[in-house]
């Protein structure tokens, strides 16, 4: 069956992406289910069955007034399905590519988290140890940053042989669309929790020190250290569920934009999901708070005014409402089916 | 006599499953799909007087009924359903099949449908009666 699955999946690919088009492919795929079915209990094997079923589904022009598509279109995007030598990701290849994402983002998350823990050793050190063993604290920094390194090369590897995807070289099966459309909106609440405990841990890390102040020696001692733990933690968070996001986005993003597979929704998801008025504003979206967490490290630990870098986190939050607010189309109006 | 549906640009298309002819009984002999294509609809709802139905029971009637010699092809069925539909022939709904508990559409006929099958059914009577008065009969003007 998966053979008649793929034949549909492969003509209808490149088509418009309209409720008639998704209607018909449900039913025809219904029918050819059918006889497929019916073929294989009569005794036919599988290759019989599917030459059947194939050389019977007949002729997409034909379907074309059915559909509402003109014919030039219908035959040009069957054209393009036979001279895209794109390969096809089924939902076993996205199941694993999304396991290799989400295997990556572990490690990947953990390295940057050790390499921001690293400056806890020569605060800690600083203030235990006398100033000769200062050089402890410093190599225990290094040796902090060098496993967090190694964990992020660990990482990087769990992606090897997956460069067909980051280079667009491939294209998703209807099927492989739908599922990973699915699995995304189920991973979006999870998302959202530990982005917004990320944002928040790392805004109020500076909390601590200020609270501790005015003992000195306790806020170098126990503040400072909390402060790199918070952080470490919070980026921790939107950096792993950030990677995660990205197999998802990765994934959809190897479809072309108007067909039939790229705004594939799965019938009962037609629920207002936001969407982007263009792919750019998608990317922006999509990239926003790596960024913001990349900026406030980088502001942070050049000048070390933790006490005032977290105002990126408020500001940054508001200009995502902004972004937002002018970046999103209401989905629905086309698509209520 | 097989009737086919002719090939277009489908390679896939030459394997099928009309009945296989004894060797040397009769050449195959095919139909232009202009013929078949205009009594589609009446063939479908010619099914769907006797009760509501699916598209591949409906397939599968229209192989029985012609003896194995049509075989409808899903989009030539998909597309009468829906252009049908739109002229309000037939209305479709969705019911779970009682014998393989699966989500099907159903498509049932209405009073239009009705009406319109009635019409097909008399044009293709007196069409019939009219071809037929060219038709030669084998044995009679010979070389035919």
């Amino acid at each position: 069956m998966e053979a008649v699955k793929n034949y549909l999946d492969r003509m209808f690919a490149n088509l418009p992406n309209t409720p008639s088009v998704m209607r018909a492919k449900d039913e025809l795929l219904q029918m050819m289910e059918d006889k497929y079915t019916e073929l294989i209990s009569e005794g036919k094997t599988e290759n019989e069955a599917v030459g059947s079923v194939i050389s019977e589904f007949g002729n997409l022009d034909e379907l074309a007034e059915a559909l509402g598509v003109e014919e030039e279109v219908m035959l040009q995007k069957a054209e393009a399905v036979d001279s895209t030598e794109k390969r096809i990701i089924g939902v076993e290849d996205s199941k694993k590519y999304i396991e290799a994402k989400f295997s990556q983002a572990l490690p990947l998350a953990l390295g940057i988290a050790l390499s921001i823990l690293s400056f806890i050793c020569p605060v800690i050190t600083s203030e235990v140890l006398p100033d000769n063993l200062d050089m402890v604290g410093v190599l225990g920094m290094f040796s902090f940053m060098a496993a967090g390194v190694i964990l992020i090369i660990v990482g990087a590897l769990k992606l090897k042989g997956w460069g067909h995807i980051n280079d667009k070289e491939s294209t998703l099966s209807v099927d492989a669309t739908k599922y990973v459309k699915d699995e995304c909106a189920r991973y979006d609440s999870t998302r959202t929790v530990l982005l917004l405990t990320g944002i928040v841990l790392c805004a109020g890390s500076w909390l601590p020190s200020a609270l501790l102040s005015n003992f000195s020696r306790m806020e170098n001692l126990v503040g400072a250290p909390l402060l790199f733990i918070m952080v470490a933690i919070g980026v921790f968070m939107i950096v792993y569920s950030s990677v995660c996001n990205y197999a998802y986005v990765n994934l959809l993003s190897l479809n072309d934009k108007e067909s039939m597979k790229s705004a594939y929704r799965p019938v009962a998801g037609n629920d207002g999901k936001l969407v982007y008025v263009n792919p750019a504003a998608e990317f922006i979206m999509g990239v926003y708070w790596p960024t913001v967490t990349c900026l406030y490290l980088i502001v942070s630990f050049t000048t070390f005014y933790w006490g005032i870098t977290w105002i990126i986190w408020p500001l940054a939050a508001i200009l995502h409402i902004i972004l937002k607010k002018t970046l999103i189309k209401r989905n629905g109006a086309g698509m209520a089916a | 006599m097989v009737i086919r549906e002719p090939v277009k640009t489908d390679p896939a298309a030459d394997v099928r499953r009309g009945p296989k002819k004894k060797k040397g009984v009769e050449v195959m002999t095919e139909i232009s799909s202009d013929i078949i294509r205009g009594y589609n609809d009446t063939m479908i709802l010619f099914l769907l007087i006797k009760g509501p139905s699916y598209g591949y029971e409906i397939s599968k009637q229209i192989r029985n009924l012609s003896d194995g010699k049509y075989i409808i092809k899903e989009t030539t069925l998909y597309s009468a359903f829906t252009r049908m539909e739109k002229n309000g022939y037939i209305e479709s709904f969705s019911q779970i099949s009682q014998d393989t508990g699966k989500r099907r559409t159903y498509y049932r006929i209405t009073a239009q449908g009705m009406e319109y099958y009635r019409q097909k059914r008399d044009e293709w009577v007196l069409t019939k009666e009219v071809i037929e008065k060219f038709i030669t009969k084998e044995n009679e003007n010979g070389s035919c």
